[in-house]
């Protein structure tokens, strides 16, 4: 393998990794806060990519349409937390998962009957698919758009988390929920915080991935919702920055696995990429940060 | 003070009144105060207002009767719990101004539950909590806290991932003042010298006793009057679990009310004022701290669930 092979496949890497860093975060912000999954998390992609999509068919430049539908992702998101996890606030787990399994399937389904069971083409900007050269190295215009604006994005929401009192509430809420609530921050705003936050993340992951995509359809969801979980798996349960950690960690398994397999057994990446994560998980059961000792 | 109508007396123009608490006094000179009946005049506020009492001389006097600011917290007949299950049944206790109470009792009698009950975790079944005269029942732990009360939870809990100072910065989360939060931040960085020099550390790398004075130097972050300390002695090492009894003592000094819930009896009652001895959800002994020292064996009698 060459030297700028390499350097390609790293850009790859991190690019997808920011990609899956961000879906990560994006669910195990609200996991973290709420100790419960949203099974809708994956829908908050098609929702976005679907007010793109429609956006673009009357015209709206590509730019506009992402901004609109990451409006939206956030608006769901927020909807989603009014509508299902609040008025089942203290209910069991179990109905809490399949509430939120409940809100997925009829956010697909309204999808199904309203527009179309099929896949739609979105056109993406052509750049996109354009090479450029920095040095001696040829790279994807995609990936280093999607490794940007990934970085910023994370970049931004780590800034937030830090530097804020509302984003010091939801990192204090990740770790401890119910001695937050005794600090004095109101439980309804630290939960519709984290799913606007959630909301957001998906939105720009959701712009993202169909920028790499093309298309939508209404399963569109299921992929990210599961890369993410296995991200947070991987990072350990309920740790914010395990999530981001796992997000880059499944990338670069995933990368080099593609590039290091041979062209039959490609295909079957995701098996191999699993059995690793199965590996890990053996030596670290707890993931890579144990949210019990913080470290 | 709380005064309810009771029977008996009954005219158009005089009503009795049964008083959890009353301080009658005439020009302010205190004539008698207590649990007990009182009679007024019918238009009379409950709480306040012209009595007619029975004084010493068999005389009926006019008299002003005031009992405001006797109890700063006053529970009375407290049902909780968790759902359908019921914990404390019917409780009623108070906690003056200035006092430190301890509250003690086996595992499981509902220690916690009590002061997870007054900080609004938990929504009481039944029965009434009025801090400074002020009902807080059923109302969120914000507003509980905002009135005053902060509670340093069992087992420490601090946020094992944020810094020391981050941990202190979520105990002032109500205060939107910085340079009051910079304050008070000084003030425990001079009772607590260990946090200071441990202020960029992650909080669940100290050690037990440092993270006990964290809890607690983050309920003070909220300037309360008054702590709710759940078993600061849990788990601490001897030589720490002293240092933790010279803290409280030293905030007693400070003017602050202290409700202490340990079920490490005698640590408890040197330090306290007065104390409760709760078992299986109902309070099964009461009084001065000496006092139930000296009565030790019967204590140990309601720990084993006797009849005394």
């Amino acid at each position: 393998m060459t030297i700028e092979v390499a350097v390609q496949q790293l850009i790859n890497a991190l690019s997808l990794g920011s990609l899956y860093a961000l879906l990560a975060l994006g669910l195990g912000m609200v996991y973290s806060v709420l100790g419960m999954l949203n099974f809708a998390y994956g829908e908050l992609l098609t929702v976005c990519g679907y007010t793109m999509f429609l956006l673009i068919l009357i015209g709206v430049p590509f730019p506009v349409a992402g901004l609109v539908g990451l409006g939206m992702a956030i608006g769901v998101s927020l909807l989603i937390e009014r509508l299902v996890f609040r008025p089942l606030r203290g209910a069991s787990f179990i109905s809490l998962l399949f509430a939120s399994f409940a809100a997925s399937v009829i956010i697909q389904n309204l999808i199904k009957q309203l527009i179309s069971k099929r896949p739609k083409v979105i056109p993406v900007p052509e750049v996109f698919d354009q090479m450029i050269n920095i040095g001696p190295f040829q790279i994807n215009v995609l990936s280093l758009i999607i490794l940007l604006v990934g970085l910023v994005t994370l970049a931004g929401l780590v800034a937030f988390l830090q530097k804020t009192r509302w984003g010091l509430a939801i990192r204090a809420a990740a770790e401890d929920f119910e001695v937050t609530r005794l600090m004095g921050a109101k439980a309804n705003r630290v939960i519709a915080l984290s799913f606007a936050l959630s909301g957001f993340v998906a939105g720009v992951a959701g712009v993202l991935w169909l920028s790499r995509r093309g298309a939508v359809s209404p399963t569109m969801g299921f992929i990210p919702i599961l890369k993410a979980f296995i991200a947070i798996v991987i990072g350990g349960l309920g740790s914010l920055k395990g999530a981001v950690m796992g997000g880059f960690l499944l990338a670069f398994i995933e990368v080099a696995l593609m590039v290091m397999l041979p062209t039959r057994a490609v295909p079957f990446t995701d098996a191999f990429a699993l059995m690793i994560v199965v590996v890990i998980l053996y030596m670290r059961p707890e993931g890579l940060i144990s949210i019990k000792t913080g470290s | 003070m709380n005064c309810h109508p009771a029977t008996g007396l009954k005219n158009h123009v005089w009503r009795r009144y049964y008083c959890s608490w009353f301080l009658i006094s005439i020009d302010r000179e205190i004539l008698s105060e207590g649990q007990g009946f009182v009679t007024s005049s019918k238009n009379a506020n409950r709480n306040q207002g012209v009595f007619i009492v029975m004084t010493g001389d068999g005389l009926y006097q006019k008299v002003k009767i005031s009992g405001q600011e006797k109890h700063m917290l006053n529970i009375s007949g407290l049902t909780s719990g968790y759902g359908p299950v019921e914990v404390l049944h019917g409780l009623s206790l108070y906690i003056n101004k200035g006092e430190i109470v301890a509250v003690i009792g086996p595992n499981g009698a509902g220690k916690s539950t009590l002061l997870k009950t007054i900080v609004g975790l938990i929504s009481p079944q039944n029965g009434s909590i009025l801090f400074q005269d002020r009902s807080i029942e059923r109302q969120p732990p914000e507003y509980v806290l905002d009135r005053g009360i902060a509670l340093v939870p069992e087992g420490r809990r601090v946020f094992a991932g944020l810094t020391v100072l981050e941990n202190l910065h979520m105990g002032a989360y109500l205060e939107r003042d910085s340079s009051r939060k910079k304050k008070q931040i000084d003030y425990i960085y001079d009772l607590f010298p260990r946090l200071e020099e441990r202020h960029q550390q992650l909080s669940g790398t100290l050690s037990g006793g440092e993270q006990q004075q964290l809890a607690i130097a983050r309920a003070l972050m909220s300037r309360p009057k008054m702590l709710l300390l759940d078993e600061p002695s849990l788990g601490l090492a001897p030589v720490i679990v002293e240092v933790v009894i010279d803290l409280i003592n030293s905030l007693r000094k400070e003017g602050l009310t202290i409700i202490l819930v340990e079920q490490n009896i005698h640590q408890a009652l040197e330090i306290s004022d007065r104390a409760y001895v709760l078992v299986n959800g109902s309070i099964r002994m009461s009084g001065s701290a000496s006092q139930l020292l000296e009565t030790g064996v019967d204590m140990e009698k309601a720990y084993l669930g006797e009849k005394i």
